[in-house]
């Protein structure tokens, strides 16, 4: 895996964990691969995933069943999603607000996009039906 | 795994040796039996019609047992010329004295094993070729046609044998040592440096009886033997000899200093080997 | 696990390369040494291996001292070297006449590991240099010493050889074990260091774990450089500064960027030193 952001390794793991939950990979109350098998998968210190879970445990997303391994939540899609909410809120926006200042980007502007993007969406998504 | 002596692990490391290093070994085992094949086989085409020299024969042992051993111990550690092979070497978990021990195995007695065979062989073959080929001319007399048989080397009494494999011991130990002390060209090196440290030694012990007995009563200053004279040479007054007990301990006791501390030394060298 | 107390060290007693140096080890760990060509790096790796022998002060090793070169020391010790030299025999009877010496060596592991590296099951003396590093590599993984040392383990392994050895150094680490990697190119395995040591001119500037780093630290590539902040290092590009300043408050934590750190450590050393000691 390429840490191409510039945040914390164990951030990175723990947002790809959150995407694979979203994404369904991830079920709940499955368990999810075990902190050596992630780091050799990722090829990451199995230190930086031990954090990373410690974290997901912290935010209530997964649970460690001792001897058996690490699961995840019911109910952890309303988490992760808060999770990644407050994460693109907190981090993501300003970064798009500044980059739209800079570049006298009118809100309407982008309010019409977006729009147009739902609609794409929902044409894109009965399509495929 | 315990600290202490253990013999399984100088299996384990003999067997190791002998599986990276058998095929040099058997190269150079290879040419020095080719060598002493190809005298030998010159000494018999030149001999067939006169005597089998024997005195060639010792001398082609002598040359063939000390060149060969000297070379072979003063290369042993040849791979000291490779980091990594030296730190392979050096972590290699077994102990220095384990370690010392392949090589006095392989030097000191593998070596002349196989040298003593392999000779004993070559020139048991060589006589009874010649006995079954020679052609004694015929205006030999009867009585000295005996001549004209080929004595085993190792029936005829004069090889000094024991002094010979002494000497060998205490070269191939000094060479050994050497091998562990220089690394590039250690035989060169060690060769030079031995042949200064004898003349030296001859030369101060030469020197220092000089200075502890008088001119007169020793007018050619003499060197360390069994005896020397009183009085001036055309008319001594006496001959004053070293006590016998002197004479053998000191003929026993050097060659066992010196082997005994060429090892003790190579022992430290290992220990002390740091790269 | 490592221990150095008031170390000295210099390949002539005039000249030392370390002066009384104190450092710490501990096990669970991979350590990436760091400094400059000719820091010292490779003697401080043979300090621990007991390849040289410190000339004053105290160097224990499990509890051990290195420079007795005890069996029971030197099997829980595996020194991948830079430089590698192989004798002329088949990969599996190298493997073979090794094994005995390391009581935890496993056979199976070993195998495994050549079949990962993709290594021909041949003579070691038809290999290349990559290959052969990485026979010593999978046989030192293989011998589950309690110390692995890799001295440049990367230097002349392909793109997928260095991925192997990351999932590799991944799968062999765990409590007990204490993997110490020196080497220059950092990114290749700065996902996998979790605690650094970096050294300069003879001394230890910083021995600290990745997370501390992080904490005190934030690494960013930021437009302009403002008057008002304190930078501890930047860099500067057409691209904009990279800068590395003390993390406050409201700073995110961010990425370390190893090589940022490094050139931080090098050139600003007393205010390194005194965030982290």
């Amino acid at each position: 895996m390429n840490f191409h952001s510039n945040k914390a390794i164990y951030i990175q793991i723990a947002d790809l964990i959150c995407e694979k939950i979203l994404s369904k990979t991830f079920k709940e109350e499955e368990r999810i691969p075990s902190v050596r098998e992630l780091a050799i998968d990722l090829e990451v210190n199995p230190n930086t995933v031990m954090r990373t879970y410690e974290y997901l445990q912290d935010l209530h997303i997964i649970t460690n069943k001792r001897g058996v391994g690490f699961f995840v939540n019911t109910y952890s899609i309303e988490k992760v999603t808060a999770y990644l909410r407050k994460e693109f809120m907190e981090q993501e926006l300003p970064t798009l607000f500044k980059n739209m200042k800079i570049l006298a980007v009118n809100i309407n502007e982008l309010e019409k996009l977006y729009h147009q993007y739902l609609q794409n969406n929902i044409k894109n998504s009965n399509e495929k039906k | 795994m315990n600290n202490q002596f253990s013999f399984s692990r100088v299996l384990l490391l003999l067997r190791k040796n002998l599986k990276e290093n058998g095929k040099s070994y058997l190269l150079m085992f290879t040419a020095g039996f080719g060598i002493i094949l190809l005298i030998y086989a010159l000494l018999i085409v030149a001999g067939l019609h006169s005597m089998f020299p024997s005195g060639d024969r010792k001398m082609l042992f002598t040359i063939g047992l000390f060149l060969g051993g000297t070379l072979f111990s003063a290369s042993f550690y040849s791979f000291f010329k490779s980091q990594p092979k030296t730190i392979q070497f050096l972590l290699l978990p077994a102990t220095t004295g384990e370690k010392l021990l392949i090589g006095f195995i392989l030097t000191q007695i593998v070596y002349i094993i196989v040298f003593l065979i392999s000779f004993t062989s070559i020139d048991w073959f060589m006589c009874t070729i010649y006995n079954e080929f020679v052609s004694i001319p015929k205006w030999i007399i009867e009585q000295e046609k005996h001549y004209y048989k080929a004595v085993y080397l190792f029936n005829s009494d004069t090889v000094l044998i024991k002094q010979i494999l002494v000497m060998y011991f205490i070269t191939t130990s000094i060479a050994h040592l050497g091998s562990l002390s220089f690394i590039n060209n250690a035989y060169v090196k060690t060769v030079i440096l031995f042949i200064l440290t004898v003349v030296t030694l001859i030369f101060f012990n030469n020197k220092i009886l000089g200075l502890m007995i008088p001119e007169p009563i020793m007018p050619y200053g003499k060197y360390f033997t069994e005896t020397f004279r009183i009085g001036s040479i055309q008319q001594p007054t006496g001959i004053v000899t070293l006590p016998k007990l002197w004479y053998s301990t000191i003929v026993w006791f050097l060659p066992i200093f010196i082997y005994l501390s060429c090892w003790t030394m190579s022992y430290l060298k290992i220990k002390e080997k740091q790269i | 696990m490592i221990q150095f107390n008031n170390v000295s060290f210099g390949y002539s007693k005039q000249k030392l390369l370390y002066a009384n140096i104190n450092l710490e080890l501990r096990a669970g760990s991979v350590y990436g040494l760091l400094g400059k060509n000719g820091a010292g790096k490779s003697t401080l790796l043979k300090l621990m291996a007991g390849l040289v022998y410190p000339q004053q002060g105290k160097l224990s090793v499990f509890d051990a001292d290195p420079t007795k070169r005890d069996p029971s020391f030197m099997h829980e010790v595996f020194f991948i070297p830079e430089e590698i030299d192989t004798p002329s025999i088949h990969v599996l009877d190298f493997g073979a006449e090794h094994m005995p010496f390391y009581p935890k060596f496993n056979n199976d592991q070993f195998l495994h590991y050549l079949k990962e590296f993709d290594i021909p099951m041949t003579n070691l003396n038809t290999m290349s240099f990559g290959q052969k590093k990485k026979v010593w590599i999978a046989m030192g993984m293989a011998s589950n010493a309690s110390l692995i040392i890799l001295d440049e383990p990367t230097n002349g392994l392909d793109i997928p050889s260095k991925r192997m050895l990351r999932k590799l150094i991944a799968t062999v680490l765990n409590e007990d074990t204490c993997i110490i990697i020196s080497t220059h190119q950092v990114k290749d395995l700065d996902s996998l260091i979790d605690k650094i040591i970096l050294v300069d001119e003879g001394e230890i500037i910083v021995n600290t774990d990745t997370e501390s780093i992080t904490e005190k630290l934030v690494f960013k590539l930021s437009p302009n450089i403002s008057t008002t902040d304190q930078y501890l290092y930047y860099e500067t590009s057409l691209a904009g500064h990279l800068i590395v300043k003390e993390r406050s408050l409201e700073d995110e934590a961010t990425k370390l960027d190893l090589e940022l750190f490094f050139n931080a450590g090098i050139n600003n050393k007393n205010g390194i030193k005194q965030l982290f000691n």
